[in-house]
């Protein structure tokens, strides 16, 4: 029941998010959050069921993990807004979500069995931080495409429906910045996490592993951007640039690892 | 009872009439007293601003009553009637209310959804109660209308994107920097724009302005006014590394910022973004400057764009606006339909105290009881009694005032009694 009330929270929050862009009304926007923090409530009740039921975490399957995407996004999107109040993120994460959700289901929903192996300490604190982290990182890449659009329209001095609805360059810069860093932070955590549970499981850190390969470089492309940032500093340009560049990197990451695993 | 107005606005009347007709703060108590000792107005309420002068009158009969004011009107200002009429329009009933929100939204206003008007306002619902002009109609007419336009301003975007050529230069300093409070402007030149820019930027909450001029002591006076620093003229491309916003307007025959210099600018910047607003005619800002990354740069023409584009935006949302105008307005009337039955509830109330005090007396007599504190017994009795009947059929009685509709007289008695298991 969950499964089914936190998909129709995202449809709602994201039919209501396009219909505040385009109409204004400002109860939409309320309407917008309601249903996005429901949805949350609901993926979370949905884990917690199914911790109470049958003391596991549904990571090991391929439905588990993108429901807690959408599940991740969600909450990057409520934790972003309650910082910078900017209704138009939702525009961006909702479809995501929502995509995430309908790839959950078609995997096969909650699953009835979960995998043995996907139990344990460490993995519990490896997936929800990578996943958390990806999903900040998506987030952040979100904010460097609203970047480029939002300055286009300032060059270009169009003055329509985008330049209104979307938040000044500034705050969307603040935005990347904090989704990077936490999203970096993270990341970190949850590559670490992972190492340990690999040594705890077998007894070895196996570097020859596609997962581990295509994660550290997704670590160094992510730790170079912010490094540079520290020490160099970057334009907003750059950075929301950057973003971008490093998500195409985690893409190729997943893609990798599914391209290697299944073959 | 019905509301009146009689007025007159940017539309209907030129700049001289308006200043004719205006009236002043001295004059009001004079005006509302020739108003109210009219019988048949119970409440008036004077609406005076730069772009209007409304009379608005509680009354009976608008048609005679709106003539007495018109009467008042023209002997105040001097003006013939005939000559009076050609510039005023008459609303009453729902379109006075109609009217009355709407100009307190700012929707009849000049510059449509500015904020001023709504001030004025109130202001005006003050003094109709400071100089007796206000009843029950007006005051309550006064919470309906801070009601709906605060509905209208919170929920429609009436007042937002500026439609002045100045404000909207800051507005869209707002969209590139967000929060300008730790952001510092450069104002080149020192006439009227610069003067209007550089005011908004300070109620916008500017971090810091430096003024420059060709003629220092200008430049020093309008630093001075708003909190800012002066600049020697053949000084000020010094300031601009530490200048993320740059607003010009001067008479320069030639470009005062060449791309090179921003290009030169920028890599001291590390590349943070800069706003360049040229006023100016001619130019003054290279508009090369443009092609430049993270620099932005935008012309006279740019910004009329901008505020036609706002002004457009603007005539949308005030036809969201009038869906919140049309619902205060019905909610308004509910009120006053509710109203309607007052004297009735009174009648019967007293009705109902008469008799209760005629059987309390044959009572006393009947049955000889001369001891008071017997009698205040029965009495708080016979009283209590008498509220716990009639409050059911008073409430909805209240309550039903406000639907219309027909009943017979079984249904209404239903309804007042809560008669619902009678088949």
């Amino acid at each position: 029941m969950f499964f089914d009330l936190s998909i129709l929270c995202a449809v709602l929050a994201l039919l209501h998010v396009t219909l505040f862009i385009f109409m204004g009304h400002q109860r939409l926007a309320a309407i917008t959050n309601i249903f996005a923090v429901l949805g949350l409530v609901f993926s979370s009740a949905q884990f917690i069921t199914l911790w109470q039921t049958k003391h596991v975490l549904p990571f090991g399957s391929v439905s588990g993990l993108f429901l807690f995407l959408a599940q991740a996004l969600m909450l990057v999107y409520v934790m972003m807004y309650v910082k910078y109040r900017r209704l138009t993120l939702g525009l961006f994460i909702f479809p995501l979500t929502v995509l995430f959700i309908i790839i959950a289901r078609f995997a096969g929903g909650i699953p009835a069995n979960v995998n043995p192996h996907a139990a344990g300490f460490w993995l519990y604190i490896h997936l929800p931080f990578t996943i958390i982290g990806t999903a900040f990182f998506m987030v952040s890449t979100i904010g460097g495409i609203m970047y480029f659009v939002q300055e286009r329209q300032l060059k270009n001095k169009n003055f329509g429906i985008i330049f209104r609805s979307f938040p000044p360059l500034d705050t969307i810069d603040k935005l990347i910045n904090t989704t990077l860093y936490i999203g970096f932070y993270t990341f970190t955590i949850g590559l670490l996490s992972g190492l340990i549970w690999m040594m705890y499981a077998k007894g070895m850190i196996n570097i020859y592993s596609p997962k581990l390969v295509f994660a550290i470089i997704t670590w160094i492309i992510y730790s170079g951007i912010t490094f540079y940032k520290q020490i160099k500093g970057m334009s907003p340009k750059d950075t929301a640039l950057s973003t971008i560049v490093g998500f195409i990197s985690v893409l190729i990451t997943y893609v990798g690892v599914a391209f290697f695993v299944m073959g | 009872m019905q509301l009146a107005v009689l007025g007159l606005n940017h539309n209907t009347a030129p700049v001289g009439v308006r200043e004719t007709l205006a009236v002043d703060g001295s004059e009001l108590a004079e005006i509302y007293s020739e108003i109210m000792s009219n019988d048949r107005i119970y409440e008036a309420m004077i609406i005076s601003t730069c772009n209007r002068v409304e009379y608005y009158i509680v009354t009976d009969d608008f048609l005679c009553n709106i003539e007495s004011v018109l009467e008042i009107v023209s002997e105040h200002c001097k003006m013939d009637r005939s000559e009076l009429r050609k510039y005023t329009y008459i609303h009453c009933g729902e379109d006075s209310v109609r009217h009355i929100f709407r100009v307190a939204s700012g929707l009849d206003s000049l510059v449509m959804g500015e904020p001023q008007i709504f001030g004025q306002v109130k202001d005006s619902f003050e003094n109709c109660r400071l100089y007796g002009g206000a009843g029950t109609f007006l005051k309550k007419l006064e919470e309906y209308t801070i009601k709906t336009t605060k509905k209208v301003r919170t929920y429609t975007g009436i007042g937002e994107n500026p439609v002045s050529v100045s404000y909207a230069a800051v507005e869209l300093a707002t969209k590139i920097f967000g929060s300008l409070s730790d952001k510092h402007a450069l104002i080149i030149g020192a006439g009227e724009m610069c003067e209007l820019a550089s005011k908004h930027l300070v109620t916008t909450g500017i971090g810091g302005i430096t003024v420059t001029n060709r003629t220092f002591e200008k430049a020093q006076r309008l630093a001075g006014e708003v909190n800012g620093s002066a600049v020697e003229f053949d000084r000020f491309k010094t300031c601009l590394p530490d200048s993320d916003i740059i607003i010009s307007s001067t008479g320069a025959t030639d470009l005062l910022v060449t791309a090179a210099d921003v290009k030169e600018t920028m890599a001291q910047r590390k590349r943070r973004p800069m706003f360049f607003i040229d006023i100016a005619v001619p130019r003054d800002i290279d508009p090369l400057i443009n092609e430049l990354e993270n620099v932005y740069v935008y012309s006279i023409d740019d910004l009329k764009a901008v505020v036609d584009a706002n002004r457009k935006q603007r005539e949308k949302e005030a036809v969201k606006a009038m869906e919140y105008i049309d619902a205060g307005l019905e909610m308004f009337y509910e009120w006053l339909e509710s109203m309607k039955i007052i004297p009735v509830i009174k009648s019967l109330r007293q009705q109902f105290e008469e008799k209760k005090e005629e059987e309390l007396k044959r009572f006393s007599s009947k049955f000889k009881i001369e001891d008071k504190e017997e009698l205040a017994k029965i009495e708080y009795l016979v009283t209590a009694y008498m509220n716990k009947v009639l409050h059911t059929p008073l409430k909805n009685l209240k309550n039903a005032s406000a639907v219309k509709g027909r009943y017979s007289l079984d249904e209404a008695l239903k309804i007042l009694f809560e008669l619902e298991d009678v088949k």
